[in-house]
């Protein structure tokens, strides 16, 4: 009778890729591709989005040859006691810092463009309780809804689109090629860690009705995801031109601003906003939940679900210490984080997979 | 009295039954004394002597609760006026088969069971030297006759509700669905062991674990007598603090027939004038008989509509206060300004404005429930229209509160059940809360929060949700309407043992 | 209950943590429309047009309930700290969410400082990006002030319904707070914003209607506030003014059709004394061609019109007669290239830069930002050798086939 048990299927994982990618392109992460990408900033993500799929098939292949196990423990299996641990934790602490600044541009953002006088911690408190809340009533909450939402959250972004319309003027797209190719390049290859949360969605495996619907729902969410942040960054130069895009501190919702339906019906921002929320909102409930099962299982714990709510205080108290966005973001995340741990996720998996099909080769030789 | 008081022992212990003596004395001296004869005047004792048995045998039964007309043609007449035939007037059974033309009967070998039959209605027939006591099917009371629904009216389907006796109940449904497979179970709650519900269900689509799960908890309530299925409801739910009711209430046959189709249980009891169904999902507590009674097109108009009522009902209020006091940029000027000029008059916050407006509308609401009918409308127009007529003019309120206070309000009828109708009023008040601390952040927070809630209740183990949630297979019968020819799935949530209505429709597409 | 009474605490806290944000709807003054002036020691004479909002009353209040607008003049250090000060003598919380129009006099745009006055409007979240910007001849505060509507409550849904009417006619060009800034940080063109006056100074020599500038326009009666023609802005400071006519014609040289049809005369070529009327339909793109690989650059443009013949005041018969149809067009082409080319030496001499958008096509010639950047489309345009050529259709002919035949009719 229990219809309910536990898992998740392809269509709600699905909708937790696409949520937690895709709405990357509303927040910091679109102002620092459009920094250095310029005019052809919506190439960045296609560049990274190729430069993922090595790493990703690799996780995926691991996924289906360890059967059951999620990542942290295929780690585990592969590299050793001590190693494993090293490359777990460090995975933990990558997505612990990535999603307090997460948090604090979100918290920022709301404060900045909406409530000018509330205090910026408000935000972050409440953003860390609903969220908690959401993450607590397990995966098949989070899934759920977010499968639900989905459908909402596209109409409403369809309709940005058709409102903004007129806003559009393509020869902002040109000099097509922006900073040159081998600055794109190099640029796509460092900023790939947009896309590693793909990687780091391995960790749910188990939760996921088997490996068919994981793998078609995380191939088609990665690709949905890297193609609405590419066209998102397109629309934002062809709506406001490479330099004040640079400038801009959110550039999704200024756009929301220009969203106007003739001469009386403008200031529609409000709607975008709200959907806005939502999808912030089930992306933090989804982090906490993920990086408890990181931190659960790295320490081998028996339960990861009691972790969620120290988990959520901590991000919260950690959201608070930068000082404000430029230190918070464009110094520590920018530099720091998305520029130097591409290389891990982009050499763990390969690395675990070649180990893994090394050992498998010597075990078969050896019989 | 208390400790002469013969239930005490025999509570649900076996051992502890009283077995038939085979003394009609005994017997009787027993029966009368737990009904306290003479001083109970309802208990009747009528004795009746067979001249071609030779045998003495006493009839009781409550009056009140029996057909007068049944015991006196069926039974007494026909003990009374038997004829003698070669009968081996030993064989009491012969008595029941070859003498009682009532229709049917029970054989009980306790005096408890003889107790309890008495109570529901049957007529116990104590025979001399027998170990066994007939209890004969007599049952007959005054209840309502089937009249319209109160609630759940509809224009184009049938107009009969359900009344207060479980009988008839069970005729209503067995009526509209002639099936070999509708199975009543009648199962005993409660710790007096007098009080029974019907358990309904098709025996080829239900889910035995379902059935199961259902009696199991049927048989942990816990209380000597449970009144009807409203408190029975509040006995079997699994979360008695949620907002969200897991159980649907109705008064209509036809949908409780339409539920049984799917694979839901229902439960009928006496005193009640509906049905219980479960288990329950939104769109159970959401949809309406009509929206199947009509054509599509008109059946999808009326749920879209109905849809934008139950939105406009929940979050009206709480958008006006995020709008006027958070986020002014929205309105158009000439809004914003009509609206500074009006507010200009009043004393009051928005705020308080709001909640005052909404709790005065409540008032009302309670009271017109309780108005007696004859000045029903006259206190309608004088609350509604000339109260809050005089409050603006009064300055008291401004106009514009008074038109969203009375959408919302009205909005709020469009939903069809009881309980759900509260829940969208409770939530209004928490939407309202939240956009008064901080606009529609609050609003979108307490949204999500109330999704992912919703989205995980479960009720008997069915997702509140489905089958949007876990999204599966359905009858194609959830936000909007297929035509009846396409809805040839069962919804697969409770897992059915026949998933397929119908072979899938092959004209069309 | 104990979550219950966990989360009755955590509610109350919220509630008692106050609410920044939340301001009465009445407690606002709506400012509408924003007048800079420039006042000595640096500082900005700063005008608020703050909407009242007990004198329009739509249930129909009647009685005396005073002006529907609010105007105060005051001087301040510069834009931001105005707001404060004010509230000094207003009594509502200056709010600038539903700013409508900013006026800025002609003197203070023509000097260098008006940018730094200027630009933090940018970072003011309050302020839309489809405010209007106007330029008035005369003093802000005055414009302001005189600006008496006579169809419309308020004055600020004076300048609203008049940016339709800027689309539809063309005279004045769409001038908005978005392509304000935006045409400044692309440093390749000029802006044109809308240019007013409330003081009326009629020319009555002028030979076409649209030649007029703001307050040549000669009429009595109705709202002394005329706007016409544009107010050219290069580099955020503003560099000179093109007649209506002149507008026009910058529109009508942009790369996308930005001009709705609209009215216009040409000199009739047969007979001199009168003038033929058209609409004239902008509906294809202008081609235009760059080769700008050379020292000297080159732009070829051909803009294809379609007009609509709507009145013959000489009677002549032009549309059944070919040989008269294609006197006409030739004609109105030989006019208007005329015209044109005046406009452009115009802006390569006296402006040095473009108004025409026409940056936007040049940018598709490179592939990088650095060769883009590295060329200075703005330094480079004074230099360019351009030939325009128009592609005149003449299409409709409103009603009638042929004019009245006045003399047989007088015979």
């Amino acid at each position: 009778m229990e219809i309910s048990d536990g898992k998740i299927d392809r269509r709600e994982f699905f909708a937790i890729i696409v949520i937690l990618i895709a709405s990357k392109f509303t927040d910091l992460t679109a102002t620092i591709i459009l920094r250095t990408g310029r005019t052809a900033a919506w190439i960045l993500p296609i560049i990274s989005f190729i430069v993922i799929i090595l790493p990703f098939l690799a996780t995926l292949a691991l996924l289906k040859r360890f059967k059951k196990k999620n990542f942290i423990e295929i780690i585990y299996a592969i590299a050793g006691k001590y190693l494993g641990f090293v490359i777990a934790i460090s995975l933990f602490f990558i997505l612990l810092s990535a999603t307090a600044i997460n948090l604090r541009n979100y918290a920022d953002a709301v404060s900045t463009m909406f409530y000018p006088n509330t205090p910026v911690a408000f935000f972050i408190l409440l953003g860390a309780v609903v969220s908690y809340f959401i993450a607590n009533r397990g995966l098949e909450g989070i899934g759920r809804t977010a499968s639900l939402l989905l459908p909402c959250f596209a109409i409403s972004l369809l309709l940005l689109i058709v409102l903004t319309w007129q806003h559009f003027q393509d020869s902002y797209l040109f000099p097509l090629l922006g900073p040159g190719v081998v600055a794109l390049l190099k640029d796509g290859l460092v900023y790939s860690t947009i896309f590693a949360d793909i990687i780091v969605m391995a960790v749910l495996f188990p939760f996921v009705k088997d490996y068919r619907s994981y793998r078609t729902a995380s191939i088609r969410g990665l690709i949905v995801s890297a193609f609405l942040v590419s066209l998102f960054l397109l629309i934002y130069i062809i709506v406001f031109d490479f330099h004040p895009a640079t400038v801009v501190n959110h550039p999704f919702h200024q756009l929301n601003r220009r969203a106007q339906l003739g001469p009386f019906i403008t200031n529609v921002e409000a709607i975008f906003f709200f959907f806005w929320i939502l999808a912030k909102t089930l992306r933090f409930a989804i982090y906490f939940y993920v990086m408890a099962i990181i931190l659960g299982y790295s320490l081998t714990l028996k339960e990861f679900e009691p972790l969620i709510l120290p988990l959520a205080g901590l991000t919260a108290m950690l959201s608070l210490i930068p000082e404000n966005i430029v230190e918070g973001t464009l110094d520590f995340r920018d530099n720091f984080l998305l520029q130097r741990s591409w290389l891990y996720f982009i050499t763990v998996p390969i690395v675990l997979w070649f180990i893994s099909k090394w050992r498998e080769k010597s075990k078969d030789e050896s019989l | 009295m208390w400790p002469f008081f013969p239930f005490k022992k025999s509570n649900n212990s076996p051992s502890a039954k009283t077995v038939v003596t085979g003394n009609l004395q005994k017997d009787l001296n027993y029966l009368k004394k737990a009904f306290f004869y003479p001083d109970n005047k309802d208990l009747i004792v009528r004795e009746i002597y067979i001249d071609t048995l030779e045998k003495e045998v006493v009839l009781l039964f409550m009056a009140g609760m029996v057909d007068r007309k049944v015991i006196e043609e069926h039974v007494i007449k026909t003990l009374i006026q038997a004829k003698p035939s070669n009968v081996d007037s030993k064989l009491q059974e012969d008595i029941v088969k070859r003498m009682l033309s009532i229709q049917n009967t029970t054989v009980y070998y306790t005096l408890e069971k003889a107790i309890k039959g008495v109570l529901m209605g049957k007529t116990i027939m104590l025979v001399d030297e027998s170990k066994k006591i007939f209890a004969l099917e007599t049952t007959g009371y005054e209840h309502r006759s089937i009249d319209k629904p109160e609630r759940e009216n509809v224009i184009k389907g049938p107009l009969e509700g359900f009344v207060e006796s479980s009988l008839i109940n069970r005729s209503l449904i067995r009526r509209q669905l002639k099936s070999k497979n509708l199975i009543t179970e009648g199962i005993e709650i409660g710790t007096s062991g007098i009080c029974e519900v019907s358990l309904i269900y098709m025996k080829n689509i239900a889910n035995d674990k379902l059935v199961e799960r259902v009696k199991k908890r049927l048989k942990q309530v816990n209380s000597d007598n449970v009144q009807g299925l409203s408190v029975l409801e509040q006995h079997l739910e699994e979360r008695p603090y949620s907002l969200i009711p897991t159980m649907l209430y109705t008064e209509r046959p036809d949908r409780a027939v339409a539920f049984l189709q799917e694979g839901h249980i229902i439960l009928i009891m006496d005193n009640s004038p509906a049905c219980l169904v479960l288990p329950v999902t939104f769109w159970a507590l959401f949809h309406t008989a009509e929206d199947q009674y009509m054509r599509w097109p008109y059946g999808n108009f009326t749920r879209v509509i109905r849809m934008i009522a139950l939105l406009v009902a929940m979050f009206t209020p709480a958008v006006y206060l995020a709008i006027t006091n958070f986020h002014p940029e929205m309105i158009p000027s000439e809004l914003l300004l009509s609206i500074m000029n009006t507010r200009e008059h009043v004393p009051f916050p928005a705020y308080f404005e709001l909640i005052m407006l909404e709790l005065a509308f409540e008032i009302l609401r309670e009271a017109f429930l309780r108005v007696p009918s004859l000045l029903g409308p006259t206190i309608g127009i004088v609350g509604a229209l000339v109260l809050g007529q005089a409050a603006v003019e009064a300055g008291i309120v401004s106009p514009i509160l008074i038109i969203i206070v009375a959408m919302t309000g009205l909005s709020a009828f469009a939903v069809a059940d009881i309980s759900f109708n509260f829940v969208v009023r409770i939530i209004r008040f928490i939407f309202m809360i939240s956009a008064l601390i901080i606009g529609l952040y609050g609003i979108a927070l307490v949204l999500i929060g109330l999704l992912a809630y919703l989205n995980t209740l479960k009720s008997f183990g069915v997702p509140f949700m489905s089958p949007l949630a876990p999204s599966g297979p359905s009858s194609k019968d959830t936000l909007f309407r297929w035509p009846v020819w396409k809805q040839w799935l069962r919804p697969f949530y409770l897992d059915p043992k026949d998933s397929v209505r119908k072979k899938p429709p092959k004209r069309g597409a | 209950m104990r979550v219950c009474k966990f989360i009755f605490l955590f509610l109350l806290l919220i509630l008692l943590m106050g609410c920044w944000d939340r301001q009465e709807v009445e407690e606002r003054a709506l400012v509408m429309i924003i007048g800079l002036d420039i006042a000595e020691k640096g500082m900005l004479e700063i005008t608020y047009d703050i909407a009242n909002a007990a004198a329009v009353d739509p249930g129909g209040g009647g009685g005396d309930v005073g002006l529907p607008s609010e105007t105060i003049t005051f001087l301040a250090p510069d834009f931001v700290s105005a707001r404060d000060i004010v509230n000094s003598s207003v009594s509502r919380e200056i709010s600038f969410l539903h700013l409508r129009v900013i006026v800025v006099s002609e003197e203070l745009a023509r000097t260098e400082e008006f940018i730094h006055h200027f630009s933090p409007v940018l970072r003011d979240r309050e302020i839309r990006r489809n405010v209007e910007i106007i330029v008035s001849q005369e003093k802000a505060e005055e414009f302001i002030r005189n600006n008496n509507p006579k169809l419309e409550e308020r004055p600020y849904s004076f300048f609203e319904h008049m940016e339709s009417r800027w689309r539809e006619t063309s005279l004045t060009p769409l001038s908005i707070l978005d392509k304000f800034f935006q045409r400044m940080e692309e440093d390749a063109g000029v802006f044109l914003a809308a240019y007013a006056t409330a003081e009326v100074n009629p020319v009555i020599e002028k030979p076409t209607e649209d030649e007029y500038i703001a307050g040549e326009f000669p009429k009595l009666g109705g709202n002394p506030t005329q706007v016409l023609g544009s107010a050219v802005f290069k580099k955020g400071k503003m560099i000179g003014v093109l007649t209506g006519e002149e507008t026009r014609l910058a529109l009508a040289l942009r790369p996308d059709v930005e001009t709705d049809p609209f009215l216009v005369t040409y000199p009739d070529p047969i007979d001199e004394d009168y003038k033929v009327a058209f609409r004239v339909h902008k509906e294809q793109h202008n081609r235009i061609k760059m080769n700008l690989k050379k020292d000297v650059p080159k732009i070829n443009v051909t803009i294809p019109l379609t007009l609509e013949l709507l009145g013959v005041p000489s009677l002549i018969n032009y549309i059944e007669d070919p040989n008269n149809m294609e006197v006409l067009k030739d004609s109105i082409t030989a006019y208007l290239q005329g015209k044109a080319e005046a406009l452009i030496d115009r802006t390569q001499e006296e402006f040095m830069a473009e108004p025409f958008k026409w940056s936007q096509v040049a940018r598709r010639q490179f592939w990088t930002l650095k060769e883009y950047e590295g060329y200075h489309w703005m330094k480079s345009y004074p230099k360019a050798e351009i030939s325009i050529s128009f592609e005149i259709e003449i299409s409709e002919f409103g009603r009638q086939l042929d004019s009245l035949d006045l003399q047989k009719i007088r015979d």
